[in-house]
């Protein structure tokens, strides 16, 4: 992974997020700075993650899932029945917010 | 600076704690002082010093470890070493805080600065204060600091836990245990009865003879519905819990007389386990940031105080309801707000966020409930988000517990590790 990759990962979450949010979205056209800001707006969404997923068994670790991978497991959790904290926590995300924590988290866990 | 160094910072950043880009906050100089080395501070610390690479970040803490309360019941139930619960700072310095061992003293909001115990003074930028709690001496009547040798809360973690354990482990058997549970807001909500649990558990097996009475201030608490589906199954003759409805609520103790008093009734306990009214830690006073309630009001999007600019409250001392005041809740205001910190010195406007919450409780020492909760801070205030959250099935398998259990242990191993190293 490059630096620019990640930053056109960063900018497409961030739209993403913007519509999903309700948050007035921006100009396509970003400058380093809103590059910043895009990766900040994904990154404070998938802080919440860090505080549970490590090197568990119990808990899956992160490391080495692919964006599709990650996005249909956590789209799985919504649609299939189920009870665990994920099953309840993942119903606070709309699809493009669960997209772009997954192609963040992806990106950051490769290479 | 060449685009391989921009990636190895980059993923430096994103593996630890998945973070936003340290180089694209590589200028700021500014002094960010952090007050309090638990799971906000020094979490709180080491991100903002990932964010901002040049800034000059600060940890005031007197302890050069950190002895963590979520685990601490299992301690206290005789399962757990209390020196498992230990987390060195240490850690810190490779990172590139610097840790100054004093105690805060005081808060001049204006000239921002914070004086020490040591007489020195530091300036700041900004200061984030995750200073956890002090506990109401006086607010329950006869609960004072000298009670809490005879009574002890182990609300803090550390002698205290250590006490409660080593007074459960003297009693005979056939003895009574009492506990006093204060109303809401306090430190761990769930708290008070994964304790019972694990406390009625011991007795169970240790001292079959003996019981331990919860008397409580309030009627509905966390997770009730699992909790006495747990102790009805597992500890009907070792626990009995008695809401504010059926006189819980505690009115005044004796430590002298080993006595706890309701509005019709007198308690005698062989083992009293007080856990006393609570409120910000005292330094929060010192700053200003603290309102009537005890507690500090704070914009959610930034965690800035509404009552002081550039003072930035995270963790149990904060106003963040309906998130809990939680270590899982403190670990995570952290990290959004040295984000928002590094935005608003790096020219950008904040930016709203979702967060979440999530609780393991024990009922036994291999089973375990959990709550979990998904939290918006658009417009400045929290609010739950509808249709996400909740807590583990009722009626459960065993498996379903005991899986919660494990995932418990390993929520534990990634958060210590995140905030302490």
């Amino acid at each position: 992974m490059t630096f620019k990759r990640l930053t056109q990962i960063g900018m497409i979450s961030a739209g993403a997020l913007a519509s999903a949010c309700g948050v007035a979205d921006e100009p396509a056209a970003r400058s380093g700075t809103d590059t910043a800001q895009a990766l900040s707006v994904t990154a404070s969404l998938a802080a919440s993650c860090s505080g549970c997923h490590a090197a568990g068994d119990a808990i899956v670790s992160l490391d080495g899932l692919g964006a599709d991978a990650f996005a249909a497991s956590l789209t799985r959790y919504r649609t299939e029945g189920g009870s665990t904290v994920m099953h309840r926590l993942v119903r606070g995300y709309s699809d493009e917010q669960v997209q772009a924590i997954a192609e963040y988290l992806a990106e950051s866990e490769a290479s | 600076m060449n685009s391989a160094v921009s990636r190895r910072l980059v993923l430096g950043g994103l593996a630890t704690s998945a973070l936003i880009s340290p180089a694209a906050f590589a200028q700021t100089r500014a002094r960010i002082v952090v007050v309090g080395g638990g799971f906000g501070g020094a979490t709180g610390a080491r991100t903002a010093k990932t964010l901002m690479p040049s800034a000059e970040v600060t940890l005031i803490e007197p302890s050069e470890a950190y002895t963590s309360c979520p685990f601490s019941n299992l301690v206290v139930s005789g399962v757990r070493r209390l020196e498992d619960q230990s987390f060195s700072l240490s850690s810190l310095g490779s990172a590139g805080v610097r840790h100054v061992r004093a105690r805060a003293e005081d808060i001049n909001a204006q000239a921002q600065t914070v004086t020490l115990d040591t007489g020195d003074t530091l300036a700041y930028d900004r200061l984030i204060l995750s200073p956890g709690i002090d506990l109401r001496w006086g607010a329950l009547s006869g609960y004072d600091l000298e009670a809490e040798d005879q009574m002890p809360h182990a609300w803090k973690a550390g002698p205290q836990t250590d006490l409660l354990r080593r007074q459960l482990e003297a009693m005979e058997d056939g003895g009574t245990m009492v506990m006093s549970v204060p109303a809401a807001p306090y430190r761990c909500p769930p708290g008070p009865y994964e304790r019972a649990s694990l406390i009625a558990n011991y007795l169970k097996r240790q001292k079959p003879r003996s019981k331990l009475i919860v008397l409580d201030a309030k009627d509905d608490f966390s997770k009730k519905p699992l909790f006495l589906e747990a102790w009805a199954k597992h500890y009907p003759d070792h626990l009995e819990w008695r809401g504010a409805i059926d006189d819980g609520r505690v009115i005044r103790v004796d430590a002298g007389a080993m006595e706890l008093e309701t509005d019709f009734d007198r308690l005698n306990a062989d083992v009293a386990n007080i856990i006393p009214p609570q409120k910000a830690a005292e330094i929060t006073d010192r700053a200003g940031v603290a309102d009537q309630t005890g507690w500090c009001p704070i914009d959610a999007v930034t965690f800035e105080s509404t009552l002081q600019p550039a003072i930035h409250v995270i963790g149990d001392a904060a106003i963040a309801a309906p998130m809990p005041k939680s270590a899982f809740s403190a670990n995570l205001q952290a990290k959004v707000c040295a984000i928002q910190i590094a935005r608003v010195l790096s020219g950008l406007a904040p930016e709203p966020t979702r967060l979440v919450n999530t609780c393991y409780s024990y009922t036994t020492p291999d089973q375990a409930i959990s709550i979990v909760g998904a939290y918006s801070n658009e417009g400045g205030a929290f609010r739950s988000l509808a249709g996400a959250g909740g807590v583990s099935p009722s009626d459960a398998d065993v498996s379903v517990r005991e899986a919660e259990a494990r995932q418990a242990v390993d929520w534990f191993a990634a958060i210590t590790r995140e905030s302490f190293g």
